[in-house]
């Protein structure tokens, strides 16, 4: 029996040992997984020196420990283990999202930009209207005010012939001189009282002036694109770089979980 | 060879029925696994001197002796360390504990119910005789023989009543007052017997309780063999109990059953491992 109680004591010993042997070697694959993980992705896992450093030691007393003792860091082993995983895991995960955030800041600033950018093409062609339409009123109102005063010079013109149809009857009343002083006062006075605008010269001064709100427009157009293109490689290196560096937290959080 | 040491049994009908929280019985195995710590480091030191054999056994063997001696060794002048080391001893212990805290409240609870259908005065002597038992177990001296001796009356006048000799827990703490107080091992044999005979149809936990200790008054009183026998029946009512399963151990070593014994042992040590260490305490299975 007491052969037997010894051979027992040296198996369940040997298991015990072999057992706490295999969990030590699970928690320190497990520490190696995360640095690992640290590398893919290119960030830092502070794991607790209380998960790290005692496993160097775990791995020498394993092979010498007693039953009890074996056993006992058979479990301590694993719940380290399950320690580093869960930490790991965490870590790589806030480090995820906020790289998801990253990524959602980037875009949302290119979208701001692209709204922008939309923003001052709107106000410029908006400016170009408004300066045309003024214009457009400018020439409508001379127009009109060119159709006024062709029905209201009618009278006058009237008078004038009468004045004018009417030297053969006022010769033979009034003298010739004051007959053409009085002719020539009538012109001038009609002159001066209609001063008739020049529809022409509105027209052209319209064009110009649309002419004028359409290059403006052009170069606003010009310039907000140009100024859009410039920042626009910087915004979208932004995006891409957010997005590697989530793809790699991603990639390392996977493979991490794969190995461990 | 270490002098023998107190079993669980001994003291487990007594634990059982006076501990007040787990945390008294966590203290009481600590204490009790200290000593069978010390005599099974004595003995295991003992075997690696005597045996002569190099085979890798003995030198595997001999290499844990050493660790177990340096264990106890840097361990000794604060052995308090080793149980906030192993946790497992801890919660080995916390286990037991909280299982005989539960036994406890089942105990009393088909005790209360045995009581039942009894008329005011058979009552009243369980009553009486439960008071004086426990009221022994917590005194020494004049004053425990008093109160066991009250009891054992108590109790012969419950079973006097044709309807009290039916009452198991009345017979199973008869047979413990003969075996602790009046040292009769032959009399509390046949009362844990009655106890048993009577439990059988409900199996409960006194059942186990009675056919483990008849089968320990056989071993007390070397019929092995038949405390063998007896245990197998407890190991059938309770077959996951530690305890009972760790006595089958010892009762098949006895009876010669060593392959057995073995296999029962390692399950043992698989359920609780301080068990590898208090089997070496055990002159029962070191002979």
């Amino acid at each position: 029996m007491k052969e037997g109680l010894v051979t027992l004591l040296v198996r369940k010993t040997d298991e015990s040992r072999r057992n706490a042997q295999n969990h030590v070697e699970s928690w320190r694959k497990a520490i190696d997984a995360v640095r690992e993980a640290e590398k893919h992705a290119e960030c830092t896992i502070p794991l607790p020196s209380s998960l790290t450093v005692p496993v160097s030691v775990a791995v020498q007393e394993a092979r010498v420990a007693s039953h009890i003792v074996a056993i006992d860091l058979t479990k301590n082993a694993s719940l380290a283990r399950t320690d580093v995983l869960t930490f790991a895991t965490n870590t790589l995960e806030q480090e995820i999202e906020s790289r998801s955030e990253a990524i959602t800041r980037a875009k949302e600033a290119m979208k701001w930009h692209e709204n922008s950018r939309d923003m001052k093409l709107r106000d410029a062609e908006r400016a170009k209207s408004h300066a045309i339409s003024s214009a457009n009123d400018a020439l409508s109102s001379v127009e009109y005010s060119c159709s006024s005063i062709k029905m209201d010079t009618d009278p006058f013109n009237n008078m004038k012939s009468c004045l004018d149809g009417g030297i053969f009857g006022l010769i033979i009343i009034l003298p010739f001189e004051v007959f053409a002083l009085l002719s020539a006062l009538v012109s001038y006075l009609l002159k001066k009282a209609i001063a008739v605008p020049n529809v022409n010269a509105k027209r052209q001064e319209f064009d110009f002036v649309a002419r004028q709100a359409e290059d403006a427009f052009a170069q606003s157009r010009k310039q907000i694109e140009r100024e859009f293109s410039a920042c626009l490689p910087e915004r979208e290196q932004a995006i891409k770089k957010a997005e590697a560096l989530k793809n790699k937290a991603d990639t390392a959080l996977r493979l991490f979980q794969a190995k461990a | 060879m270490s002098t023998p040491l107190e079993r669980s049994i001994d003291n487990h009908y007594h634990l059982e029925t006076l501990a007040e929280n787990s945390r008294q019985l966590v203290e009481h195995q600590e204490e009790s696994f200290r000593m069978q710590y010390a005599a099974a480091i004595a003995n295991l030191q003992g075997m690696a001197e005597i045996t002569s054999r190099q085979d890798t056994t003995n030198y595997r063997l001999s290499t844990i002796v050493g660790g177990m001696d340096a264990l106890h060794a840097t361990a000794r002048a604060t052995l308090g360390a080793i149980y906030a080391q192993t946790r497992v001893l801890q919660e080995g212990f916390e286990q037991v504990a909280q299982m005989m805290m539960q036994q406890q409240k089942v105990l009393k609870q088909i005790a209360d119910v045995l009581c039942h259908p009894y008329e005011t005065k058979v009552l009243e002597l369980l009553r009486e005789a439960d008071h004086a038992l426990k009221q022994g177990m917590t005194s020494t001296g004049r004053d425990q023989k008093a109160e066991f001796g009250d009891a054992t009356k108590l109790l012969n006048g419950v079973l006097k009543n044709p309807i009290g000799r039916r009452n198991y827990v009345a017979w199973f703490q008869v047979g413990w007052l003969k075996w602790k107080y009046e040292l009769n091992i032959v009399e509390a044999e046949e009362a844990f017997y009655q106890a048993s005979r009577l439990s059988a149809p409900k199996a409960d936990l006194y059942h186990a309780n009675s056919l483990k200790h008849m089968a320990y008054m056989q071993y007390l009183q070397k019929n092995h063999s038949d405390a063998y026998d007896t245990i197998q029946k407890a190991v059938n009512v309770l077959p996951d109990d530690h305890d009972i399963r760790y006595d089958a151990a010892r009762y098949a070593a006895k009876a010669g059953r060593e392959a057995e014994a073995l296999e029962l042992l390692e399950r043992c040590i698989d359920q609780q491992p301080q068990t590898i260490v208090v089997m070496f305490s055990e002159e029962d299975f070191l002979q």
